[in-house]
């Protein structure tokens, strides 16, 4: 059945009329059969979904950009709200209806649709997080690690770097095979375009699909976001892809949906949030996770991200997302103006199932950096005191520069693994001890290209990590290697 | 010959559908059901009108209409019991969700139930020992007790939980006892992941799972506390077996109560709260009490929201609870796990009588120490622990190889911290803390204390 | 008592349409208030102007048969207004303004064939072309020559335009 308005009333018979409205509420009379979450169309041909059927009226959640009419007419769909979907999809940016927003870019009509809305699915057919999901930043893949089919949040006050992080995750994952689809909810039109942008720079943009909304889209719209493209993630997934699905941002979306209840007169609980709101996120991140499928084990991997105000960690929404995901990345504001790439605060993050996908030698690396940047920490403490600084300290003291600098990613967007290895050997033993801080840089620098570029280089490095299991040799192995030699210049 | 109670569908929202009988009145608890599909079930909740009902709906809404004719089928949700249920998982209806057959019971229990009655109400006390240092020392759990894990989002309690479970029900097989495992609200990963445990540690033969995950709809998390506790009710009171009853986590059980009350547009309480919160966490509570007959052990972690913990939700628990072992974001961020605050945290089990008069000594002297430490610390930040007294420094010095001490690796983190875990037995802590406390250790650094067993893997100088 | 019921569903009985209903809800709520002060002359003159020229006898007589106490009255009319606001309503849109004795000629078949109580809304839409559409308490059915047409170019779509586009070139 075709879904325009003319049509929809001849073949259901059934007529409605606005009686009210408020805002992206629409009050309606008629309509006898409607059911719960049922799609209907406006005369305008833009859609809304029932939220609360009552005796004389029903409660519909509008769609549409412009204000619906009193007295206009609204015919039912029999339909749930469903979107198109198909591999078409890959390399498109469409709203949370599933039409694509640049109209230059169309889609061809799709095979297949998929309720936005439904259940997670239960244990038996979980699988447990075994592999690793490499994101290419050092800092992240060592001390945070995450796994595919783990949820982490990754939250922090605005301007942080917390959509560089999540557009090199794309990156990394998608150079592994997987596919990225990434929500923007509610943002305005030139952040969308940038983030568009930036994807096409990286070269990635045909492995992505956009579903986005923006800022002054119908709140309806907005809220239907994150559902949608969770939607477009089980697909893949149902198809043989892992993905990597991006929710950003999930306090967007909230204040979207406190909006809209308060508007539909729910009594508001904390901080005005209505007394669902943990199942509206729940029921979402639940969707993703590692599954048994019949094309195997896939996984569907999610970032959502949660914008803080002044650090504040202990917010409702933070908070609520928190215990739902599977560990926060925490982008901290002091550390970014400090200078720190990326921003994130080691001691308040957190990975509750990442390690485990970590080989032996990451796992002794990991544990080694947090207990070495905690007792710097402390000496920092001691430093500020004024006292004479004794010879172990300053040399803790600059391996921590050589630290930093090593995570330090602002020039480059992958670091694979090997490679991880490889760097962190050098700075983490005393071969370096006598670099300076843009010495260190540009040596860096240098040994990423050279690695990305040449083959032979690649090779070399990848052999001499090869075999060794415990850091310790691994150190040793690096101690006394020429870098200049290695990368054969 | 009782005639059906017919009625029709007035409206849905939600999960919940407003419906007017005509000739007759359900009872609360009624499964209801469409006439025209019986396997559409929606329960009696409450009444929204002289003749109109609010009805919970127990599966999708999606098949809900106005007008629709409904009857009424004369029975709460009953659940199936028997031996049938150990080493299986099943939902709050007691379908199994396993992927393994159906339950083979002995009979249909209602999950529903009024609290023990007075003069079956056990007042024994005794100690069960955890193996876990700072639980066994400042907040002993109770056997036939409960106990419950306070904390906000990510600071450990599923893991102490998990932990506590595994000590319990898997290294001391002598408990005796058979577990329930009540899953609400939480992630089906760690659901998922729990029943691997139990399989694999060959615990889950003795063990009844029922889940209710984050992802379902309210009425489901509700309806899963009440099933798990009916569960607990046959083997304490039929079957005649002492019980350890796990629930993760409780908060979400008054949470949902909220998200439906806000549907029914009850006028909201302290908190944004249903008005009958209160009433709701006694009446669940009030079924797991021990009887003289057979002990039930509850574990329970509560959720905080916000880390606000003068929440009414969980204000709401506090008074059920023999122990309350109190997690503290600050003292997680200082690492030291399990991140237990030993002063919030509490026990009723911490008298001469239950505790002995050694224990109770002991953990008195280590909480004023450490509440000393804390009123020195303010001295220590602004001019160094060296302008003390020596009586100070040394009460100092001591309180934070105490707090180091407590630390300990836990067995289920091995995965993750490619650590073992440790059992240290009660008698091993205090006789330990009494060392610290005496002076023995005060040459030795307090590093040396951090996640160790007992204090004999220190070499003394 | 049963002589004023029977009054006042005579003056029911009477009312076609949602506009003949609308004029005399306003007539009701004119004559309401200026019950205590109005002659049974005046009352009258109202009657002929107000009143719809379907339920102006009905009115007449039912005015007559009324007693003199205005607490009587005030119920009377009362029980009026209430009986005329459950009337249900028929919504036909035709394409031709409806005369006089079109819209007598549906009443009649709505009453003979449905019964009491339903009276008509009847609007003039040129775009329906012939025939009609119907909406009742939100139940929609087309029979407009229009969507024949419609349908018909529909599923022949695309040889219409193959004819034409031959025929054109």
């Amino acid at each position: 059945m075709r879904l325009d308005f003319n049509n929809c009333l001849s073949e259901i018979g059934e007529i409605g009329f606005v009686e009210r409205v408020v805002s992206s509420l629409v009050y309606i009379e008629g309509l006898p059969g409607v059911k719960p979450q049922e799609l209907v169309i406006f005369e305008t041909g833009e859609f809304g979904l029932v939220t609360a059927i009552s005796e004389s009226s029903s409660e519909i959640l509008s769609f549409s950009h412009i204000p619906v009419r009193v007295g206009s007419r609204v015919a039912r769909t029999n339909k749930l709200l469903e979107i198109p979907i198909g591999g078409d999809l890959l390399g498109k940016t469409i709203s949370p209806l599933g039409k694509s927003i640049d109209p230059s870019r169309p889609l061809p009509p799709a095979k297949e649709t998929r309720p936005i809305d439904i259940a997670p699915q239960g244990i038996g057919s979980r699988a447990k997080i075994s592999k690793a999901c490499e994101t290419g930043v050092s800092m992240v893949d060592l001390m945070i690690p995450l796994g595919k089919g783990q949820r982490e949040l990754v939250m922090g006050d605005q301007k942080t770097g917390k959509s560089k992080f999540l557009l090199r995750s794309l990156l990394s994952q998608i150079k592994n095979g997987a596919v990225g689809v990434y929500a923007v909810i509610g943002k305005n039109q030139l952040a969308i375009k940038q983030i568009e942008e930036e994807l096409t720079k990286m070269g990635i943009l045909s492995n992505v699909v956009l579903i986005v909304s923006s800022a002054d889209d119908a709140t309806g719209m907005i809220y239907l976001t994150p559902y949608a493209a969770m939607t477009i993630a089980e697909y893949f997934r149902d198809n043989g892809r892992d993905v990597l699905i991006v929710l950003d941002d999930l306090s967007m979306h909230a204040k979207a949906y406190r909006e809209i209840s308060l508007l539909g007169k729910r009594f508001p609980g904390r901080n005005s949030y209505p007394g669902d709101i943990f199942y509206t996120h729940s029921r979402l991140l639940e969707r993703a996770g590692n599954f048994r499928t019949s094309h195997g084990e896939l996984a569907i991997t999610c970032l959502p991200v949660v914008e803080t105000v002044q650090g504040d960690l202990t917010g409702y929404i933070q908070t609520n997302i928190m215990s739902m995901t599977d560990g926060h990345i925490f982008f901290d504001h002091d550390l970014f103006v400090e200078g720190r790439r990326p921003a994130i605060d080691p001691f308040l993050s957190v990975t509750r199932v990442g390690r485990q996908t970590q080989t032996p030698l990451q796992k002794e690396i990991g544990r080694a950096l947090i207990s070495f940047l905690r007792n710097v920490a402390r000496m920092h403490n001691f430093a500020s005191f004024g006292a004479e600084l004794g010879d172990h300290i300053k040399r803790a003291l600059e391996k921590e520069v050589r630290v930093f600098q090593f995570f330090d990613q602002t020039a480059y967007d992958r670091v694979p693994q090997a490679l991880q290895l490889f760097l962190f050997g050098l700075i983490w033993g005393d071969a370096w001890r006598d670099k300076s801080r843009s010495e260190l840089r540009i040596l860096i620098q240098k040994i990423l290209f050279m690695y990305d570029s040449k083959q032979e280089v690649r090779e070399r490095i990848d052999g001499h990590i090869s075999g060794i299991t415990r850091l310790d040799d691994l150190v040793k192995a690096l101690q006394d290697i020429n870098i200049s030699s290695e990368l054969g210049v | 010959m009782t005639t059906s109670v017919k009625g029709t569908i007035l409206g849905v929202e939600g999960q919940v559908v407003e419906v007017r009988f005509s000739n007759g009145a359900p009872a609360v608890h009624d499964i209801v059901v469409l006439e025209s599909d019986p396997k559409i079930k929606m329960e009696v909740f409450s009444s929204s009108g002289s003749e109109t009902y609010y009805c919970l709906a127990l599966s999708s809404a999606a098949s809900l209409y106005r007008g629709a004719p409904i009857v009424s089928t004369n029975n709460p949700i009953m659940i199936p019991a028997g031996k049938g249920l150990l080493g299986r998982v099943i939902d709050a209806f007691g379908s199994p969700i396993d992927g393994k057959p159906d339950i083979q019971a002995e009979r249909e229990i209602p999950i529903y139930g009024a609290p023990v009655g007075y003069r079956d109400i056990s007042t024994k006390q005794e100690i069960m020992e955890t193996g876990i240092k700072i639980v066994d020392l400042f907040c002993p759990f109770l056997r036939g007790g409960k106990i419950g894990l306070f904390g906000g989002a990510g600071v450990g309690k599923t893991v102490l939980l998990t932990e506590l479970l595994h000590n319990i029900v898997i290294l001391q097989q002598k408990e005796r006892a058979i577990s329930v495992f009540a899953g609400v609200g939480e992630r089906s990963r760690e659901g998922h992941e729990l029943v691997a445990t139990l399989e694999e540690k060959k615990a889950l033969s003795a063990a009844s799972v029922v889940l209710g995950p984050m992802g379902a709809p309210p009425a489901i998390r509700l309806l899963t506390a009440y099933s798990a506790t009916a569960i607990v009710e046959y083997f304490r009171d039929i079957m005649k077996m002492n019980v350890l009853f796990f629930i993760d986590n409780v908060f979400r059980f008054a949470q949902a109560g909220n998200e439906l009350s806000t549907v029914m547009r009850t006028i909201p309480s302290e908190d944004g709260y249903q008005p009958t919160l209160t009433s709701e966490m006694a009446t669940l509570h009030g079924r797991l009490i021990s009887t003289d007959a057979n002990a039930v052990s509850t574990v329970e972690t509560v959720y905080v929201p916000n880390d606000d913990i003068l929440d009414q939700a969980v204000q709401a628990v506090f008074s059920h609870l023999d122990s309350a072992v109190v997690f503290s974001r600050e003292i997680y961020q200082q690492h030291l796990l399990p991140a237990i605050d030993p002063l919030a945290s509490y026990s009723g089990a911490l008298s001469p009588q239950t505790a002995g008069e050694l224990h109770y000594q002991t953990t008195r002297e280590c909480q004023g120490l450490l509440k000393k430490a804390i009123a020195l610390e303010r001295v220590v930040s602004l001019v160094g622990e060296s302008e003390l007294s020596l009586e100070d420094r040394n009460a100092y010095q001591r309180a934070k190889k105490l707090r180091n001490f407590m630390t300990q690796n836990l067995f289920v983190l091995e995965d993750q911290a490619g650590i073992k875990g440790q059992f240290i037995p009660l008698a091993t802590t205090i006789a330990d803390a009494n060392r610290i406390l005496s002076g023995e250790y005060d040459a030795i650094p307090e590093e040396s204390f951090l996640y160790i067993g007992g204090l004999d893997e220190i070499a003394k100088k | 008592m049963k002589e004023q019921d029977a009054g006042h569903n005579e003056i029911v009985d009477t009312i076609r349409t949602k506009e003949e209903r609308s004029r005399f809800l306003a007539f009701i709520e004119e004559l309401a208030g200026r019950l205590f002060r109005i002659s049974k002359e005046d009352a009258i003159r109202i009657i002929q102007v107000r009143v719809p020229e379907c339920a102006v006898a009905a009115t007449m007589r039912a005015v007559t048969d009324l007693p003199a106490d205005p607490e009587t009255v005030k119920g009377v009319f009362e029980k009026l207004e209430r009986a005329l606001l459950a009337l249900r309503i028929l919504r036909v849109d035709v394409a031709i303004s409806p005369t006089d004795a079109v819209i007598e000629h549906m009443f009649s078949w709505v009453r003979r064939e449905v019964g009491r109580g339903i009276i008509l809304d009847v609007i003039c839409d040129r775009t329906v072309l012939g025939g009609a559409r119907f909406v009742f308490e939100g139940r929609y059915r087309e029979y407009t020559l229009a969507k024949k047409i419609e349908k018909f170019f529909e599923n022949d779509r695309e040889y219409i335009s193959k004819k034409f586009l031959h025929h054109a070139s």
